[in-house]
């Protein structure tokens, strides 16, 4: 378990810091071998251990105990002659804006029905999931039912990685101390994969900060990568909750982000005493570039074909992670990410949505609400490429749906802050709000889109997804909309010769 | 034609030398011979006939990428038939026929590279034509002659695949023109082949009708036209 990254997270949540202290990504020089490295180390009195020194993918990550202000730590790795750049390693993070619990329990689930494409004109799928129609007002609003038409639920080949908080793919309990508000508890807190997302269709899960449990791939103990997974792929036309987008395709959860309860069993395991602080809700998270880039060079070179990433925050640019971005798009990837949900908190530019402008095959998602309009806390920016449902609560208390994009997740309050006691185990509808959510909207319709053309690029499918897109806002691309909101079903369907 | 013009010569210089020749040799009329070519006979009159005919068309669609892109080529392969009114007035004619072309393809999904999508497409192009022209007789080849004229038209374009919602198929009606010209020849006493080539303009209006899909295409259903026309000579004026 990788004690050193929880500490520095627990650390800069308590801090309010947008890096991790004393931690830096190093890049070194081609052709500098070990002692080169070792050299460069020994320079600022550093040891390399597995506490120390970690490979994460094209870059190390370097740890110093005694300089915690990363920025000075990397202009002294930068002054090596063995090193090409240095920075420190950025977070941000996953937070929603809102998020619901469903107040009912879920009914049983039933054997999937694969749904038989219409043949007849205007004949459209509409799924038997018991929610679907009361609930899910962002399928309805892109006209999904038109676009399983054409292509329903997408080819179990295509692997679509989440870059998240993970999704559970195994079941147990973990059993560790963990503080409860006056002393350590040993609390047992059982866990196990959403049977609406079943772990039969996850692929070469990883869990980068480390995994909790030797020999377990890792826990969602969040809830956000679930529920964004859910948007991309949740069984469909079975009668049970709600629908995903393309529903038959893999899903490789991969792990780069750390919760509060992560945190919580972190500190118990070092007798750290207190609540792990910085949290807002028991579905935020922080999450590192190092690992952040890692994941995609991970995804890329495991057979992903499209990535989503629905973190963001206004930490500073990052070479390793714009490398890791273009090497992805490069490659013929296909990346969404979510857009920042800054935009009553001054607007800044949100990172790593920023790039997508600059690399065809990345596109940054902005978040619209029911009404089509645009999302209140949705960021803007020029960067902005396209605008999918991510739900808007504000104004809409009195819809059935109240705003949320409803997905299946891991119920949050089974799993509260400052909670003595927690379980990842039971999963129900649960709303959130947030670009978040608009971006697994894009990643769906990309995933749909390679499945219906195969060998269809990043790039030409960030095309296809422009071209089809409905306008919203001033005419033509704008800071708000992007090149507007994403249309499944024209992007699938084409034309003829004229349009 | 050329003998005719070699008698003109030959007369005109005959007419020049024999003052000359008069003026040396004794009087003028005794010495001038008379011209053994005799006067070309008139054409008979143009004689008004009805006629009825096939058509076969190979039109190449000026909006040739989009085309391409849909349906593998910017050929499309039509048939027809109408009627026409031969030597109305004079050499005048005027017709009017209904063609039907078609073509089949895939459905594109990224314009800017051609990239379809494996859903069938069937696109279809209906062209009624009103049209006049002049005939040019030839004495020499009494039975070939070449025409030109121009005209209206009126097509009607629709795309459809399966699959297709009601506000995904594509029909737009079209008015344009053509200029024609080509040349008619007698192949049995009723019989005739006639050969053509068309320029047809059936512009699209940018905003109220559909466009070509490939940015910057000529926004036209018309284009070049390759003709092949077998007519019957239904009635004719005694």
């Amino acid at each position: 378990m990788n004690r050193a990254y929880l500490r520095a997270l627990g650390e800069a949540k308590r801090r309010g810091l947008n890096y991790l202290p004393g931690e830096v990504m190093v890049k070194f020089k081609e052709g500098v071998n070990a002692e080169g490295q070792a050299r460069a180390l020994s320079a600022l009195g550093i040891q390399p251990t597995a506490e120390t020194f970690e490979w994460a993918g094209r870059v190390a990550i370097v740890r110093n105990e005694v300089q915690q202000d990363a920025y000075v730590l990397a202009d002294q790795m930068k002054a090596q002659p063995e090193v090409e750049y240095a920075e420190p390693n950025f977070i941000v993070s996953i937070d929603p804006v809102d998020w619901k619990d469903s107040p009912t329990p879920p009914q049983p689930a039933r054997t999937a029905v694969r749904p038989t494409r219409g043949s007849n004109a205007g004949v459209t799928l509409v799924p038997t999931d018991t929610d679907y129609a009361s609930y899910q007002w962002n399928f309805q609003l892109i006209n999904m039912p038109g676009a399983w038409d054409v292509q329903p639920g997408g080819r179990s080949d295509i692997i679509v990685a989440v870059i998240d908080s993970g999704v559970t793919s195994n079941t147990g309990n973990m059993v560790y101390p963990v503080w409860t508000g006056s002393s350590f508890q040993t609390l047992t807190m059982p866990y196990g994969p959403n049977s609406d997302l079943p772990a039969s269709r996850h692929v070469l899960a990883k869990d980068f900060p480390g995994a909790l449990i030797p020999g377990a791939p890792h826990v969602d103990t969040s809830g956000h990568g679930t529920h964004v997974a859910s948007t991309i792929g949740e069984a469909t036309n079975n009668g049970f909750l709600v629908s995903g987008i393309a529903y038959n395709v893999q899903i490789m959860p991969l792990k780069v982000c750390t919760s509060y309860w992560d945190i919580a069993i972190a500190q118990g395991q070092t007798g750290q005493p207190g609540f792990p602080t910085g949290f807002t809700s028991p579905v935020s998270a922080g999450c590192s570039y190092a690992y952040m880039a890692q994941a995609i060079d991970y995804a890329v070179a495991n057979g992903a074909r499209v990535m989503n990433i629905s973190i963001g925050g206004g930490a500073p640019s990052s070479t390793t992670l714009q490398n890791a971005l273009i090497n992805a798009a490069n490659k013929g990837a296909f990346v969404s990410i979510s857009m920042g949900n800054d935009f009553n908190d001054g607007n800044p530019t949100n990172y790593p949505a920023f790039y997508a402008q600059s690399i065809d095959g990345v596109m940054s998602v902005a978040s619209i609400g029911p009404n089509s309009t645009k999302a209140s806390y949705s960021s803007t920016g020029a960067h902005c490429e396209i605008a999918a449902p991510g739900g808007d609560s504000v104004g809409n208390s009195a819809r059935v749906d109240q705003g949320y994009v409803w997905q299946s997740t891991v119920i949050s309050s089974d799993h509260p802050l400052f909670g003595s006691s927690a379980r990842f185990d039971r999963y129900n509808r649960v709303g959130f709000v947030g670009t978040s959510m608009a971006a697994p909207h894009v990643a769906g319709l990309a995933a749909l889109l390679m499945s219906q053309v195969p060998t269809l690029t990043g790039a030409q499918a960030e095309r296809i997804i422009r071209a089809s897109a409905k306008d919203l806002g001033a005419a033509g691309k704008d800071d708000t909309f992007g090149y507007g909101l994403i249309q499944p079903r024209r992007a699938l369907f084409g034309y003829g010769p004229l349009r | 034609m050329r003998i005719v013009r070699y008698a003109l010569i030959v007369a005109a210089a005959l007419s020049v030398a024999s003052p000359v020749f008069a003026q040396g040799t004794g009087t003028s009329s005794s010495r001038q011979r008379p011209s053994t070519k005799p006067a070309a006979s008139p054409l008979p009159k143009p004689v008004m006939s009805i006629r009825g005919f096939g058509a076969i068309d190979f039109q190449w669609m000026s909006a040739s990428e989009s085309f391409t892109q849909a349906t593998g080529s910017s050929l499309m392969f039509g048939f027809g038939g109408g009627g026409e009114v031969v030597n109305l007035w004079k050499t005048l004619f005027v017709r009017g026929d209904f063609v039907t072309a078609s073509a089949t393809g895939e459905r594109v999904i990224d314009p800017a590279q051609g990239i379809t999508n494996g859903i069938p497409v069937t696109v279809k192009l209906n062209t009624i034509e009103v049209a006049a022209g002049w005939r040019l007789r030839l004495r020499k080849m009494p039975k070939y002659t070449p025409y030109a004229g121009g005209g209206i038209l009126m097509a009607k374009y629709s795309d459809q695949s399966d699959l297709e919602q009601p506000t995904e198929k594509i029909t737009e009606s079209v008015n344009g023109y053509t200029v024609f010209g080509g040349i008619d020849a007698q192949v049995a006493k009723r019989l005739y082949v006639q050969l053509e080539a068309q320029y047809r303009m059936l512009p699209l209006t940018a905003g109220e009708t559909a466009v070509p899909i490939v940015s910057g295409d000529k926004s036209d259903l018309g284009g070049f036209v390759a003709r092949v026309m077998v007519s019957y000579e239904l009635l004719k004026k005694k």
